[in-house]
């Protein structure tokens, strides 16, 4: 059996260092700019553990590899980049590891980053006292369970502390030792809102590593499927905000029109939500000339009244004073803090997976949207602007779509690992996969968006009501599912 | 009703609020989401149930108001559905309490979902538990799925206004 290494450059180089050496390197990388991706633990014989950082220099990921005994003090790359913490603490909890400061001082971390949140609040109260409030993790506002400590000095918060466990299901653990095919179904369940990126992202890992090569056809149907499903995770933050801001009717409207797109789903496939399209090979099950016709239609229609609600909303003046200048980061908090996706892409700084040169999106006319000032209302028209984005996506790939075949063979003879990127609707995901003998895992390990996304949210909630709490959740796309998988 | 999400993966929350949506209106049918517990009638649970999660729906069913249906929505509420497992921590609602209601799909559709509420408010209908909760019905009127019993007062008064106006 052969240990292969990625084929086409997505996981370029990786060595071996000592534990000594890890902070020079990752100073280094910090003084020129370079991101901090992920952090994955194996375990190699009983006792002894290989820890590897990932890090993206030049649109590429490289890899650095450590070598531990399980009584080692590791030390923690967190006050150089903040974005490691949370990563950090799960494998200290999963595996019984130690990360200690004692390198870069006995202080716990505090990023270097003033001034995230709001500035415009005005505080009219005759006293100046602080109590503790939690904000239940069951809310009438919020989907899945959340719970914040907050400090509240009269309606607004001066400090937030989050209590999260309560959605973790150990995903990671339990796909250990299946067989490649199997995991699928397990991985499309650890979100439901976003499953096709998940199942993507793992499926083009894995032909990646096997040099499977998928007929043209199914790589236009992938497209077409991930696009659709980022409208609908749009339009679910937009109705969910529209509701919370008191604009119902808004909400209806919203998701009457998201309902004729889950009609497009249920017809090719049977069922709305976790469909399973996309697997090892290809494309589960094919459309024909008339599916082609319906979804080019009901897009259509769909666009115009998405246009006319898009008028209502961004121009009423009691949703603009609600979401103007609320919970504001700038370009510095992004490229410190690692923030991805639509809440990087509002501050102005480029961040897109399917902007790289090997993604799939590179056969067709793409550009990543941008707006500046990266308050809540930026935000909230950058979602509007990727709908329309993606609609003109789907109706290039549809005029494009060449015919054939959906589905090829796979086989399964050799082991290695690897690392694919894919754009889901929150940000950017990271799957990365090393597969042992006869086909079955021997190790994943998953980054998701909202991962990143995290300890900024927590930031920008300084300064605002307790009151926009869910709104300022939903613009920036943290899913609870997501975040403990 | 009021909804208590556990640890699940988000999508039978989703279509539960798409209950309540205009094309799959619930509230026709007189139900309602609320937002604490001493308010609702039924409790409406989704996802798996994780060790920290069992501690919360324990805690929410204290505060409820006896009697109160449970309904369990999803297979992973059911049953488990895909995380069933040796040694795995996560559970279904059965290992808490016992569900009045439950209704399987991963996720089910809203009409499933609204077909789940019918037969509650039937089994709440039939049940002797639930008796004292609601005024007996009238045996003149005719019956249906949803009992509503007039007030004898209010009668009379409209008939006496009736023959007033005659």
């Amino acid at each position: 059996m052969e240990t292969v290494y990625s084929r086409v450059g997505i996981f370029d180089r990786s060595c071996l260092i000592d534990t000594g050496k890890l902070i020079e390197i990752a100073y280094y990388l910090a003084s020129e700019g370079r991101r901090f991706i992920t952090l994955t633990c194996g375990k190699e014989i009983s006792g002894r553990y290989i820890l590897m950082y990932h890090f993206e220099v030049d649109m590429k990921i490289v890899s650095y590899k450590v070598r531990i005994h399980e009584k080692d003090k590791i030390p923690s790359i967190s006050l150089i980049y903040p974005s490691a913490l949370l990563i950090e603490n799960e494998i200290a909890k999963r595996f019984n590891l130690k990360f200690a400061f004692s390198q870069c001082g006995s202080q716990p971390v505090e990023p270097d980053v003033k001034n995230a949140g709001s500035k415009k609040r005005v505080i009219y109260s005759s006293s100046d006292e602080e109590r503790e409030v939690l904000f239940g993790p069951i809310h009438p506002d919020l989907m899945e369970p959340l719970g914040l400590k907050l400090l509240l000095h009269d309606d607004t918060i001066i400090d937030a502390k989050p209590v999260t466990g309560y959605v973790s299901r150990k995903i990671e653990e339990m796909l250990i030792g299946k067989s490649i095919i199997n995991a699928n179904s397990l991985i499309q369940r650890i979100c439901g809102r976003c499953s096709i990126s998940h199942s993507l992202a793992y499926c083009q890992g894995i032909e990646e590593l096997y040099a499977i090569d998928i007929p043209e056809r199914a790589k236009y149907l992938r497209i077409i499927w991930a696009e659709l499903e980022r409208i609908q995770h749009h339009l679910s933050l937009l109705s969910n905000i529209a509701d919370i801001l008191g604009a119902g009717l808004l909400s209806a409207q919203i998701n009457r029109i998201k309902e004729k797109l889950l009609d497009i789903f249920y017809e090719v496939n049977g069922k709305r939500y976790v469909t399973g399209m996309i697997i090892i090979g290809g494309i589960n099950a094919d459309i024909d000339r008339d599916d082609e016709i319906k979804i080019v239609v009901t897009l259509d229609e769909a666009l115009s009244q998405i246009k006319l609600i898009r008028q209502k909303m961004m121009n009423n003046k009691i949703i603009r004073k609600r979401l103007c200048q609320v919970a504001e980061i700038s370009a510095d908090h992004v490229l410190k803090l690692g923030v991805v996706g639509p809440a990087a892409r509002a501050s102005g700084v480029v961040n897109d997976v399917r902007a790289l040169n090997n993604s799939i999106y590179r056969c067709l006319d793409f550009t990543p949207v941008i707006v500046q000032n990266g308050d809540c209302y930026s935000r909230i028209s950058l979602l509007f602007d990727e709908i329309i984005q993606s609609v003109n996506l789907i109706e290039q790939s549809i005029d494009n779509i060449p015919g054939g075949k959906v589905h090829t063979e796979v086989n399964f003879n050799s082991k290695g690992e690897i690392i694919s990127r894919v754009e889901q609707p929150s940000g950017e995901l990271i799957y990365y996969i090393k597969t042992g003998a006869k086909g079955f895992i021997e190790n994943i390990s998953v980054k998701t968006a909202s991962m990143a996304n995290f300890n900024v949210f927590i930031e920008a909630l300084k300064g605002s009501c307790i009151d926009d709490i869910a709104v300022i959740m939903n613009s920036f796309g943290i899913c609870m599912a997501c975040l403990e998988r | 009703m009021l909804h208590v999400g556990c640890s699940g993966c988000n999508a039978c929350s989703v279509e539960l609020s798409a209950c309540f949506e205009p094309r799959y209106d619930i509230e026709r049918y007189g139900i309602r989401a609320v937002d604490s517990p001493e308010y609702a009638d039924i409790l409406v649970i989704t996802g798996a149930i994780n060790e920290k999660s069992s501690i919360l729906l324990e805690a929410t069913l204290k505060r409820t108001y006896k009697p109160i249906m449970l309904m369990a929505v999803g297979n992973c509420a059911c049953s488990g559905g895909v995380f069933q497992q040796k040694n795995n921590y996560l559970k279904a609602v059965s290992g808490i309490e016992n569900a009045d209601v439950y209704v399987p799909g991963c996720p089910p559709e809203p009409k499933v979902i609204i077909d789940g509420f019918k037969i509650a408010i039937q089994k709440n209908a039939d049940s002797d538990m639930y008796k004292s909760k609601r005024e007996q019905p009238d045996e003149n009127n005719s019956s249906s799925v949803i009992n509503i019993a007039l007030n004898e007062t209010v009668l009379n008064a409209a008939n006496s206004e009736a023959k007033k106006s005659v």
